[in-house]
This record gives C-alpha cells, sequence and structure tokens, in this order.
C-alpha cells in the first residue's frame, strides 16, 4: 500500500515538475509574441520526448528493496524463459544435487534427531547408561539399558524428570500377524508419559506394574484394536492368549499413541510380566542384568543439566547394591529413535562418507552450472556492455544476477525436495519388513528439513552464481559492446577456470564412480563367493519354542522326533538342528587350546555353533578329518568339538588336530574329533572367523531351528514338516523359509550400499558428462573463427581435430589422475565392506577411468566435427 | 536502443556539471536551470531540454542537489534545486579537473613539431 502510495507521488510530482517547466516555456514565447498554438509546438518540440525523458528518470529511480527484489525476480525469470534449455538443465542439475543431498539428511534427521512421535516432545529425554568396570553385569539389547532395580531406584529417587521404563518383546498369539504380537513392555507411567489417552477402558495402574508375574494384563494399540478385534466396544475384560498365557485386556490407547520407539508395538503389556516374554531367562529378577530402557519427561522447573547432574549420582548410586565396581555414564539425550551414544559414534564416520559421497554430486551439479553460467555469461556479454555503459551500477547487475542464481537454486531446490522424499521412502522401503518390521520414521519434511533443503539450495546458488557473475563485471566493457557476436579475444586467465572446473568435475565424478564400482564389484564377489557350505536347497524351520512355555526336554523330544522322521522322506539329504540361523546371525567366543602338559594358549576369538546330528550333511559342508556329530553325541555328555580347517591349520599347523583338546566354555575341555571345511560369513566388516561347532545338548534346544538339506522338493518338504510339528505340538506355529531368504537378508546391506553407490556415480557421471560436453561445446562454438581461419589456410582437418580434443580433453585427464588418487583413499575407507576385493582394485580402476575418458572424448567430438563440418567462410563471415 | 540523443553532443558529464554551476549561483527551478545554463554558455549548448530532468533526478539521487517545493515567480508551484555542500565540493572538484585538462589539451594541442 504505502509503496504504490509513494509510487503515485513520485509519479504526480514529476508529471507537475516537466508540466511547470513546458508551461513557463509556452508563457515565455507567448510573451515573445507567438500564438499560444505555436508556443505550445515550439515548447514541446524543444522539451523532446516527455514520456522517454519521464522512462530516464523511472529508470534511475531507487526502489524499495522489495519492489527491488520483485523487479529483479521478474527480470530473472524473462531472462530464464529466453534460454529454456539452459534453465532446464541448470535446473535438474541442481535438484539431482540437492535431492540426494536432502535424501541422506532425511533419512538421517528421521532415525537419530527428529522429534519422537509423542505428545509435546520438546520435553522428552532419552537416558542412557552404560556402566564400566569389573564386576559382572549383563546387558540385554543396547549396552545403554538398566535392570529393574536400577530403573527403581532412579525412578523414586529422580526430582528433575519423570522416568519411564520400555523394552520390546515379541509375544506368540494366534491373534497376531504371522502368529507374533510386537509387545513394548512398559512402566505404568510410560503411556501417559508420552501423552497418550485410553480410547476404551484405562492404562495400568502402579500396582499392575509393581510385582513382577502378578498380573497379566494388555493394552492394545488402536490398529490391533481395529485390526484384530474389529474395534469392538466391549473388548475391555476379554482375554487374549499370549506365550500361552491368557492376558485380560483393560484397554485401548488413542490411535496416535504409537509408542517412543522406531518399531510400532501391537500390544503394551507391564515390564514386571518380563519373564513370561523370555521364559527361562527370568530378567526383572537379575539386578546386574540391563534390559530396561529409559524415557524421562523433564520437569517444567528443570533443565538439561540438572538432569544430568542428577541422574549421574543416581545412576551410580543404583549401582552400589549389586554393581559396587562399576561405574556408571549416564547420558540425556533429546528424544530420538536411534540417539545412543554408541550410533552417533560409530555411525559418524559412515554417515560422513556417505554425506561426502552426496556432496559430491552436488558440487559436480554445481560446477555444471557455473560452467552453464559462464557459457552464458560470454553470450550476454553484450548485453552486459550495454548495461552497463548506459549507467547501470556494477552492484546492481551483480544483484541482477544472483537473484537469478537463486531463482535457478530456488526452484532446483523444490524440485530436488520433491525427489528426496521419493529417494528417501525408496531407501526405507528396500529394507525388508522383517529387518525393521513395522517401524513408524516419519520421512516428510518438517520445518527443520524445509529450512536445511533451502539453505543448501541457496549456498548453492550463491557458490554457482558469484564467480561467473564477478567474472561478467569485471570485464572490460568496450570490446564487447563493438563486436556483434559478444565474443571476446580469449584472454589468459578465463580458460583456466573452465579447465579447473572440468579438472574438478572429472576428479570427483571418477572417485564416486571407482568407488560405487568397488561396492558392484563387491557385491558381485559376495553373490558368487564360495560359501563352503549350501546356500540353496536347505529349509529352515523355526518355532518359538520358548515363549510357547517348553521346558528344554519337551523341546528336545519335538525337535529329535521332527528330525528324526525328515531324514528318512524321499529327497531329503539329512536333516539336523543349530542355534544360529545360518548367514544371518553368529555366535562369538573367546577359545583357548590346552596342549597335552597342560599349558594353554592366550585366549582368540572364535565363531562357534551348536549343531545337531548330521549337520554337516544338511548344510553339505566336507567332513576333512575325523567325523561330525552323530545322535549319540547329542545325547551323551562327551566333551567334543568339530573345527573348521582355518582353525585346523591357525592353531595346530601341520600337527593332526584330531585328538587335541580347546576350551570355549570355562571349565569344558573339549576333544577335538573332526575338522570341516572353512564356511564364510556374509557380514559386512567381518573377517573370515575360525569356527567352533559342538553338539546341540540341553537348554539350547529352546533357541534351535531345524535345517533340512533336500534335492529341490521345497513345497513338499515344507509342507511335510509342518504338518510333522502339528502333529505333536497342533497349536506350535512353525515357519519355514528357504535359506536363500537368509542369503539375501545378509546380503541386504550391501545390496542397499552397492545399489546407492551405483546410483550417486551413475548419477555423478551423467552430470559431468552433460557438464563436459556443454562445455567443450562451448569452448570449440568460441573457437569456430580460428578453426575456420586454420582450414581456410589449409591446415589439416585431423590436426586440427587433434588440437581442438587435447585441449578439451586435457582437463579432464589431469582430474582423472587426481581423482584415481582420492578413489584410491575412498576405496581405503571402504576396505571393511568389500569382501575382499582389494581398494585399488586394477579392474575397476581402469575401467571406470577409460569410461570416464570415452565419455569425455564422446563429448568433445561431436562439437569438435561440427565446427570442422562448418565451411570456413562463413565462420569468418559471421563477424 | 535509444538513438543518438543531442546529449551525446555534450562530453558525459558535463550536463552535469553545468547544472551544479548553475544551482551554486542560488536555488533555481528546473526551468530556471534551462535558462541559466543557455545564459551562461551563451546558447552554445543546444540539448534537448526534456534531458535536463534526468540528469536532476541523477545529482539528486547523489545528494548533489537537495530539492524543495516552492512558488514561482509566475505564483506556481515549482520544485527549486539548491546545491549541497557535498554538491559544492563536487562542483570544485570537476573544475579543477576540468582546468587541468583543459590547460594540458592545450599545451598538447599548442605543441609544435620541434617539442615533439
Amino acid at each position: 500500500m504505502w509503496r504504490l502510495f509513494r509510487r503515485d507521488r513520485f509519479e504526480r510530482d514529476m508529471d507537475e515538475e516537466l508540466a511547470f517547466h513546458l508551461q513557463s516555456r509556452i508563457d515565455d514565447h507567448v510573451r515573445r509574441g507567438l500564438s499560444p498554438a505555436d508556443a505550445e509546438r515550439r515548447a514541446r518540440l524543444e522539451f523532446g520526448g516527455v514520456d522517454k525523458y519521464k522512462e530516464q528518470i523511472r529508470d534511475g529511480r531507487p526502489l524499495g528493496p522489495l519492489e527491488d527484489l520483485g523487479r529483479d525476480l521478474t527480470y530473472a525469470w524473462r531472462s530464464l524463459r529466453r534460454t529454456p534449455v539452459f534453465a532446464l538443465t541448470a535446473i535438474i542439475a541442481i535438484a539431482l544435487g540437492v535431492a540426494v543431498n536432502t535424501g541422506l539428511v532425511t533419512l538421517v534427521y528421521a532415525l537419530v534427531l527428529r522429534p519422537l512421535p509423542v505428545k509435546d516432545p520438546g520435553t522428552i529425554r532419552n537416558v542412557f547408561m552404560a556402566t564400566h568396570g569389573s564386576d559382572h553385569r549383563g546387558t540385554f539389547g543396547t549396552p545403554y539399558v538398566v535392570s529393574y532395580a536400577e530403573f527403581l531406584y532412579m525412578r523414586s529417587h529422580a526430582r528433575t524428570a519423570e522416568l519411564a521404563a520400555i523394552a520390546e518383546a515379541s509375544l506368540s498369539c494366534a491373534c497376531g500377524m504371522n502368529g507374533t504380537l510386537a509387545a513394548q513392555l512398559v512402566s505404568d507411567n510410560l503411556l501417559p508419559l508420552i501423552g497418550a489417552t485410553p480410547v476404551v477402558g484405562r492404562f495400568f495402574t502402579p500396582q499392575e506394574a509393581a510385582t513382577p508375574g502378578a498380573t497379566p494384563v494388555v493394552v492394545l494399540s488402536w490398529t490391533t484394536w481395529q485390526q484384530r478385534f474389529g474395534g469392538a466396544a466391549d473388548v475391555v475384560g476379554r482375554t487374549v492368549v499370549m506365550n500361552r498365557t491368557p492376558f485380560t485386556i483393560v484397554g485401548v490407547a488413542d490411535e496416535r499413541a504409537t509408542g517412543p520407539l522406531v518399531r510400532r508395538p501391537d500390544v503394551w503389556v507391564p515390564y514386571t510380566m518380563q519373564a513370561l516374554t523370555r521364559p527361562g531367562e527370568v530378567l526383572i529378577s537379575k539386578p546386574t542384568v540391563g534390559w530396561i530402557q529409559m524415557i524421562a519427561r523433564r520437569k517444567p522447573d528443570a533443565n538439561d543439566a540438572a538432569m544430568r547432574a542428577e541422574l549421574a549420582v543416581l545412576g551410580q548410586q543404583s549401582l552400589l547394591p549389586h554393581n559396587p565396581h562399576r561405574t556408571a555414564i549416564v547420558t540425556v539425550a533429546p528424544g530420538a529413535f536411534l540417539n545412543y551414544p554408541m550410533i552417533m559414534s560409530n555411525g559418524a564416520p559412515v554417515m560422513a562418507l556417505l554425506f561426502v559421497a552426496v556432496s559430491f554430486v552436488l558440487l559436480i551439479a554445481c560446477a555444471n552450472v557455473v560452467n552453464m553460467l559462464l557459457a552464458r555469461g560470454f553470450a550476454r556479454r553484450r548485453e552486459i556492455a550495454i548495461r552497463l555503459a548506459m549507467g547501470a551500477g556494477r552492484m546492481r547487475l551483480l544483484r541482477q544476477f544472483l537473484t537469478e542464481s537463486a531463482l535457478v537454486g530456488l526452484i532446483g531446490g523444490t524440485v530436488g525436495l520433491a525427489l528426496s522424499q521419493i529417494a528417501a521412502r525408496m531407501v526405507v522401503a528396500s529394507i525388508p519388513a522383517d529387518q525393521i518390521g513395522a517401524h513408524q520414521l516419519d520421512l516428510s519434511p518438517d520445518w527443520r528439513i524445509l529450512a536445511y533443503t533451502l539453505a543448501v539450495s541457496f549456498i548453492t546458488s550463491l557458490v554457482f552464481g558469484i564467480v561467473p557473475a564477478l567474472r561478467l563485471l569485471r570485464t572490460d566493457l568496450m570490446p564487447s559492446v563493438k563486436t556483434d557476436r559478444g565474443d571476446l579475444p580469449t584472454s589468459r586467465r578465463r580458460v583456466p577456470l573452465q579447465s579447473v572446473l572440468i579438472a574438478t568435475q572429472a576428479t570427483v565424478s571418477l572417485a564416486l564412480l571407482v568407488n560405487a564400482g568397488l561396492l558392484v564389484r563387491a557385491f558381485d564377489r559376495a553373490v558368487r563367493m564360495d560359501l563352503g557350505q549350501s546356500a540353496r536347497n536347505v529349509l529352515i524351520a523355526s518355532m518359538n519354542l520358548r515363549q510357547e512355555q517348553y521346558t528344554a526336554e519337551r523341546a528336545e523330544r519335538l525337535l529329535t522326533d521332527v528330525r528324526d522322521n525328515a531324514s528318512r522322506w524321499p529327497g531329503v539329504i539329512a536333516a539336523s538342528m543349530t542355534t544360529t540361523d545360518p548367514f544371518v546371525s553368529a555366535c562369538g567366543m573367546v577359545a583357548t587350546t590346552i596342549e597335552a602338559t597342560g599349558s594353554r594358549s592366550p585366549g582368540f576369538q572364535v565363531a562357534c555353533d551348536r549343531v545337531g546330528p548330521d549337520y554337516f550333511q544338511a548344510l553339505r559342508i566336507p567332513i576333512l578329518r575325523g567325523r561330525g556329530f552323530t545322535g549319540d553325541d547329542i545325547r551323551s555328555v562327551s566333551a567334543i568339538a568339530v573345527i573348521d580347517e582355518w582353525l585346523a591349520r591357525e592353531r595346530f599347523g601341520d600337527r593332526n588336530p584330531l585328538g587335541q583338546h580347546i576350551e570355549i566354555e570355562r571349565g569344558r575341555d573339549l576333544e577335538i574329533v573332526g575338522v570341516v571345511a572353512p564356511t564364510q560369513v556374509l557380514q559386512l566388516g567381518t573377517t573370515k572367523a575360525p569356527k567352533v561347532y559342538t553338539p546341540l545338548r540341553g537348554g539350547s534346544f529352546l533357541e534351535a531351528k531345524m535345517l533340512v538339506g533336500h534335492h529341490g522338493a521345497t513345497e513338499a518338504v515344507a509342507s511335510a514338516l509342518r504338518q510333522r510339528a502339528a502333529e505333536l505340538d497342533p497349536s506350535l506355529v512353525v515357519s519355514v523359509k528357504p535359506i536363500e531368504q537368509n542369503v539375501s537378508t545378509a546380503l541386504m546391506p550391501l545390496r542397499i550400499l552397492a545399489g546407492a553407490g551405483a546410483a550417486l556415480g551413475g548419477l555423478g557421471l551423467v552430470l559431468a558428462c552433460t557438464g563436459l560436453y556443454g562445455v567443450v561445446a562451448f569452448t570449440v562454438s568460441r573457437r569456430q573463427r580460428e578453426i575456420g581461419i586454420r582450414v581456410a589456410l589449409g591446415a589439416d582437418r585431423s590436426s586440427v581435430l587433434r588440437m581442438i580434443l587435447g585441449h578439451g580433453l586435457r582437463p579432464v585427464v589431469a582430474g582423472c589422475a587426481i581423482g584415481l588418487l582420492l578413489a584410491a583413499g575412498g576405496g581405503h575407507l571402504i576396505r571393511a565392506l568389500l569382501f575382499g576385493v582389494s581398494p585399488i582394485d586394477p579392474i575397476t580402476f581402469a575401467t571406470t577411468a577409460l569410461g570416464l575418458l570415452g565419455a569425455a572424448t564422446l563429448a568433445a567430438i561431436v562439437p569438435a566435427l561440427a565446427a570442422l563440418r562448418l565451411d570456413p567462410m562463413i565462420a569468418l563471415r559471421d563477424e | 536502443m535509444a538513438s543518438r540523443d543531442n546529449d551525446a553532443e555534450l562530453l558525459p558529464g558535463t550536463l552535469e556539471m553545468l547544472i551544479l554551476k548553475a544551482v551554486s549561483l542560488g536555488p533555481l527551478h528546473g526551468y530556471g536551470i534551462l535558462l541559466r545554463i543557455e545564459q551562461i554558455s551563451g546558447g552554445a549548448l543546444a540539448i534537448e531540454q526534456g534531458a535536463l530532468y534526468p540528469a536532476l533526478y541523477r545529482l539528486q539521487r547523489q545528494r548533489l542537489v537537495a530539492t524543495a517545493w516552492g512558488t514561482s515567480d509566475s505564483n506556481r508551484r515549482a520544485k527549486y534545486y539548491r546545491l549541497t555542500t557535498a554538491g559544492r565540493k563536487r562542483l570544485r572538484e570537476e573544475t579543477e579537473w576540468w582546468e587541468r585538462l583543459v590547460a594540458a589539451m592545450g599545451t598538447a594541442l599548442r605543441a609544435t613539431s620541434e617539442e615533439v
């Protein structure tokens, strides 16, 4: 409003002033004897075009900052519309660069930074307590969990915050999906603390979460209520059988209550029912075993520093009764899904590496746009010179250019934000459900992500905008005004900048590509690796015997029966049991060898497995010496072990390992009765581990899985397995999967990495090639005249071509050379992920470098040939 | 592009100098400045009268002249221009520079072959 009013007054004043001038002149002429009509005609003639001068006055008029910006934006928009190809390529380049950047940040933000999906998340804190010292201590889950006794002590003494307990468990229930329910074991105050409200019934009373094992009550999540109980209004008071124990439903939480952990729970159960969730592993009665994660609601009158100070003291005091020789380290962190100190410190390097990779893509995109702007700048040189000559301020032109860049950055950033959403969702979707479950990662952009994207886009546009703009403005005007084509005699300083840009692009994209190539090769190698055991035609049957309240004896009877039965089925090679899920889970222990003299070796790390009879036959692991385990070994108590060849060679060299002794559990001296071929693990960052197999016995049966090696009749064997188990226990839920699924699960992280690497590398390559093409094409077009002269003077076309290519490719070659060094450094950093592929794998390095050079040559040769085909006379006459 | 205007017959910047000189003798409205310039230059500088105004607005923006609305001799509302301190300083500098230039040019143009 005010602006319009001001403009009106400006116009009125100007009109009045000019009218006064004309009128005074007319008056003077009339006074000298002209007729009024003649006087007016004469005065107007002398004055010149009124509108023209008004326009000149308006042009020179300083504008309000907003009006100014509006004018700059309009101008920038028009100028982009005039060169749609440039605008589109620049926007796409920036969009892709921003997309990978924001995509990564979105994922990291959702995992470790985003406030929890609870009411009033600002005062919610994660309280992590780690301990170290000489007392025995066990933890279940992360190292940041406390025992029941410790939690009770801290909760009752804390004044700065209210502490609540949470732990995750899976319960078997006929009502659940695949027979299981995801449960959160909670203290009575957790649900109110996160702002949940009961839509039906009530939450737990303090009494219901006070006596271990006393109160089998359950609160349903809204989703479970709707999907499993049809939203029945009378659900409260009903009984639901979980882990073969009847629980009474006391209430249903509201729809928005999804818990403070990544996985959404189906039900909430008082944490005092812990013993039932893992029968045989009663954690709640053991003060030295941590399993409870603490969530805190800060009191209104407290701050984080006070919380830290108080909880550090309380944490230490809570250890005194049972772990007096351990020290507590308490961390108070903002409420977020995965911000344990360990994740923050271990994940940081990986994140940094990924961040470098995505920044490289953004950098390439930036370099592209800089090059395009430079090229475009040359074309606009004449326009700029004229505007400068007309008195436009250099600052004003600079602002104009930067507005243009900012507009490109802003549009590119917006498109990039949309793309990043797609990319982040694709990454999460590519993780199989059994790895992440019903997660509640929120990837939608909140104001922080928006601000980040905006900042990245703006900084990017400033980076790519300012160099070409300054370069343009610094130039001398006159030569540009004079020549029609707007080109300048190539000055010595101009070429290096573009060369540096090309070289940078080549360096960065080569480094990206090589590392992506290494990951792809690692994936390839992992897929085709000789695993030393069968990776197909094996079925794995799992049942939650522990949750189903089996005793060890009953579990052994069931499994042995099914195994003995399955061994006789047609098409079955062998059936056995194991405690580790092949390729997916692993067991590690410290072992010692014992000489006949009784002397013991220092401890060394081994992989371990407890296996049933015929295990090696079922998994087709060759027995090299001695024997495998038999049914008698399982039933007896003989202290025997089978080792793999790696261990045999490493520990016994040329000696016969049979009859030697090894200890993996204190006080159990095992005699080695067999040596088998080594097997590969498929875990990222794990080197081959020597392995010790022991017979499956006792309580381990509760954890065991069935393994059936067969000749390919997967379906028949699977249904026979289910049928046999059902005959023995009709209510037992058995899940059967082929071993291939485990292989694919184990390779998932590598597949994701290789996929992401290949995508980033490919993106980098496309951006670098388009950039290269644009710049070389532009350089050649600027030299068309020179080329024309050379050809006209009789220069050999092929030598001219060589010259152009040489000039275009020199910076690429230089960039590639540096890029190879950078790539070797990167390869070294990701060595752990490479499955033995050398971090300077010559094949990857050579093919990538040659590929990039080839693409660059192609990018250079097309415009060069086009320039040569041009009639020299046209090029010359083009002046 | 604009055609070659009459003000191109002035050396760049000279119009501004003449305006500063004109208002240095006392506040004037635009038309008065025109008359004063015609008078002090002996009518030698022929410019389109309109060209005066963009120059006036430029000087005003550079704060070399200040403006105020007043009443003219003919009893009409008119915008008066007067020199500011900065304007006075600029006029002095420009005059000195101009005189040095004229002297130098004069010497150069009068030089005979012996002196070269």
